[in-house]
């Protein structure tokens, strides 16, 4: 009987042990699992993203790993699971703009140099996507680290994976990983003001790692939450 | 990126330029010393579903010293002074000078101002000028490359000589940045300061 029931607690836990190879962190899930407790984190780490119809705007400071930077303002709107965003010039000139559909494919209709560069353009949409959008999967494995962190991890196509970290002092991150689970963005997630009603992150900071490495340094300018109906009437 | 800013900068010196070489019949040519004001900048875009504002303060001085300040959101100044360009932004209390950012652009759109001083409007390699009714100047790219990126440019001028009421600068159907002018200050002089520390 004893071994029987070690046979199902490993089976309950064999599908997340599987996504956790060298490279991500292990997680460690209570024992026996806690529904309630798991369906409360997930819940938190779903409020990390954003649903309906907003506009951002942020100043991004841009880093490159080689030490070149720019400022630039960063605009970015969520309408469903469409996501739009646009970098310009503090001047205003528009130097990136790009549609990405809920079905995944992405626009490009403005990019002047240095982000005309193919790469360049999907790099950004997955990073403003990592930001804003929630992940696709629905049934995340929720553990903890070993700092007890509470962790949400998501496995989304093409085998990416998505830990959305609440950490014990209140403050939230985001890291994703690639097929092959290496570490590709990190993303430290600011206190939360209010703005119209909502609590937004003041600043975000996102770095891409390897050899063509960045960093964007975001801090809220402006947030909208868009009342679709009233805007079309207007 | 900066290059194609600078080209804007052109123009919104540049304006005032226009009308001091008589460009309009109406006005009396005027030699341009200096001039400085206060700017409401709107951006469209058609991704954005509320435009963007920004604020800043613009000072020319002949023949080649600029100040072009934005107060917010981005607090950052662009400086033109004895042939050098710099960009700082702010971060915290301090200004922080931002690099390679197409200076040397710059100052080949600071030439071409030289250029426009000396009389040289109509012969611009960049753009073509076509004065309308109501003070309404478009100029509209001569090189097929450049219209990919600027469609054209509005320069909406006041009735005082040397002054302009807004530049609007339309990047595509969609997209266009305006600035409006206000109080507006014609040939004062100004300190050397003004354009040399942000």
């Amino acid at each position: 009987m004893k071994s029987v029931c070690w046979a199902i607690v490993f089976f309950l836990l064999s599908s997340c042990a599987r996504f956790q190879p060298a490279g991500l962190p292990e997680l460690s899930y209570s024992k026996p699992a806690d529904t309630r407790l798991s369906r409360s984190v997930q819940q938190s780490c779903e409020s990390t993203f954003f649903k309906g119809y907003y506009q951002f705007v942020h100043s991004i400071v841009f880093q490159m790993a080689q030490g070149h930077g720019a400022t630039v303002i960063g605009v970015t709107v969520l309408d469903g699971d469409t996501l739009k965003t646009g970098l310009m010039g503090v001047e205003g000139f528009v130097l990136f703009e790009a549609v990405l559909s809920g079905d995944k494919q992405f626009e490009v209709s403005r990019a002047l140099p240095p982000f005309d560069r193919p790469e360049f353009a999907s790099g950004l949409m997955r990073d403003v996507q990592i930001i804003f959008h929630a992940p696709s999967d629905k049934n995340p494995c929720i553990g903890n680290l070993a700092d007890g962190a509470s962790v949400c991890r998501y496995v989304e196509d093409k085998d990416q994976i998505i830990d959305v970290i609440l950490h014990d002092d209140g403050s939230r991150s985001i890291k994703s990983y690639d097929a092959s689970h290496s570490l590709g963005r990190s993303i430290a997630i600011g206190p939360r003001i209010a703005v119209n009603g909502e609590m937004i992150p003041e600043t975000l900071k996102l770095i891409a790692h390897g050899s063509q490495g960045y960093t964007l340094q975001m801090t809220l300018i402006s947030s909208e939450k868009i009342d679709k109906q009233t805007d079309n009437e207007i | 990126m900066i290059r194609w800013t600078t080209i804007i900068l052109f123009f919104f010196v540049g304006v005032n330029l226009i009308q001091a070489q008589g460009i309009s019949e109406q006005q009396t040519s005027v030699r341009l010393e200096s001039v400085q004001a206060d700017f409401i900048q709107e951006k469209q875009l058609a991704i954005l579903a509320r435009p963007l504002l920004s604020k800043g303060r613009f000072i020319f001085q002949a023949p080649d010293s600029l100040r072009w300040e934005y107060f917010s959101p981005i607090r950052t100044v662009l400086l033109m002074h004895d042939g050098r360009t710099r960009k700082y932004v702010q971060h915290g209390e301090t200004f922080v000078e931002e690099q390679g950012m197409g200076v040397d652009a710059m100052q080949i759109v600071l030439q071409e101002i030289t250029g426009w001083l000396d009389g040289e409007i109509a012969d611009t390699p960049t753009f073509q000028a076509h004065v309308k009714e109501n003070k309404l100047i478009i100029l509209t790219p001569r090189e097929a490359a450049l219209s990919k990126i600027i469609s054209s440019i509005e320069l909406k001028l006041l009735d005082r000589t040397g002054l302009m009421e807004s530049v609007t600068l339309y990047e595509g159907a969609d997209s266009l940045t305006r600035m409006v002018f206000s109080a507006a200050i014609l040939n004062e002089k100004i300190p050397a300061a003004t354009f040399t520390e942000p």
